[in-house]
């Protein structure tokens, strides 16, 4: 037998219910474009190409990354970390995952390509992604909160709440 | 007073999967269709990987014709008759003279150029590969005069 959830309409609910798209549409979007990368690596046709002929900095950091082989373990985590936001499983570990990854996106979109005019661009989700991944480890917060500690002590994992 | 509801954890996991397969299709559609990407040959490839291909194309696979419509644009800024090795049956062979010099879109190649019965050449291509498209849309030549 499921279990049953009680609700009612209220900010909190809307605010839950709009954090709740923002993590699926986020985790779908990383899965999207990390699939399509790898889907070219196994010689299938991808979703959209990858762009490494933007701007000189963008492309030398796209350039640098998969000449490193650090581009395959990036796609690999967006996969990952996606997944774990669509189904919602470990969901403050996958915003985590996905956090250095977003922000990278957004640096390379906004600053190494000089696209400040879509800086707060709703439909250009090389910014937005960022924003999103804040928004939602924000409804998270209080899975975050215990790692803003002043004197943190080492221990067991005894005691600690799920 | 507000009106309290319930749902069952079962149906909201089911509805947030169909919300997922929602924003995949859509995803997918805006990522694929909507930017007008021009597929080009030198998608997913970095700018050295595609001049890299590009001149195998030509040297070694004696493919000038589909090299020019493949890999650049048509629209792109360059002196066809600098690149006599685009012409149709050209018989050029290319030896690279240094490694290939990469920095953003713009790559650098330095090779020698022979054809039976010609002096060779040492030449200075300075390749650029334009945005959303992969092609390459301007190219300049150099000729190289011996000195050291």
């Amino acid at each position: 037998m499921s279990r049953m959830i009680e609700y009612e309409w209220n900010v909190g609910t809307v605010t839950k219910l709009a954090l709740s798209a923002m993590r699926i549409y986020l985790g779908c979007w990383m899965i999207v474009t990390g699939t399509s990368y790898w889907l070219t690596e196994f010689g299938l046709p991808s979703i959209f190409p990858h762009l490494v002929r933007n701007a000189p900095l963008s492309s030398q950091l796209l350039v640098t990354l998969m000449e490193v082989g650090l581009y395959d373990v990036v796609k690999t985590w967006e996969i990952i970390g996606g997944l774990m936001l669509v189904f919602n499983r470990f969901v403050p570990l996958g915003l985590i995952i996905c956090l250095p990854i977003t922000f990278i996106v957004w640096y390379n979109a906004i600053i190494l390509n000089e696209r400040y005019g879509h800086l707060f661009n709703p439909t250009h989700m090389g910014a937005m992604c960022f924003y999103m991944n804040i928004l939602v480890m924000v409804g998270y917060a209080r899975y975050y909160a215990p790692l803003v500690v002043t004197r943190a002590k080492m221990g067991s994992v005894k005691g600690v709440e799920n | 007073m507000h009106n309290k509801h319930l749902i069952s954890e079962r149906r909201l996991s089911i509805l947030s999967i169909l919300v997922a397969f929602l924003f995949l299709g859509n995803i997918c559609y805006q990522l694929h269709v909507v930017p007008e990407w021009k597929w080009g040959p030198a998608i997913h490839k970095t700018p050295k990987h595609t001049v890299s291909d590009f001149r195998s194309e030509i040297f070694e696979r004696g493919k000038s014709i589909y090299a020019l419509a493949a890999y650049i644009d048509p629209n792109a800024d360059y002196e066809p008759e600098a690149f006599p090795e685009l012409v149709h049956g050209s018989q050029y062979r290319s030896t690279q003279l240094g490694p290939m010099v990469s920095d953003g879109c713009n790559v650098v190649v330095v090779h020698r150029l022979e054809q039976e019965g010609a002096a060779p050449i040492t030449v200075i291509d300075i390749i650029h590969i334009g945005q959303r498209g992969g092609r390459i849309d301007r190219m300049t030549r150099y000729i190289a005069d011996g000195r050291r």
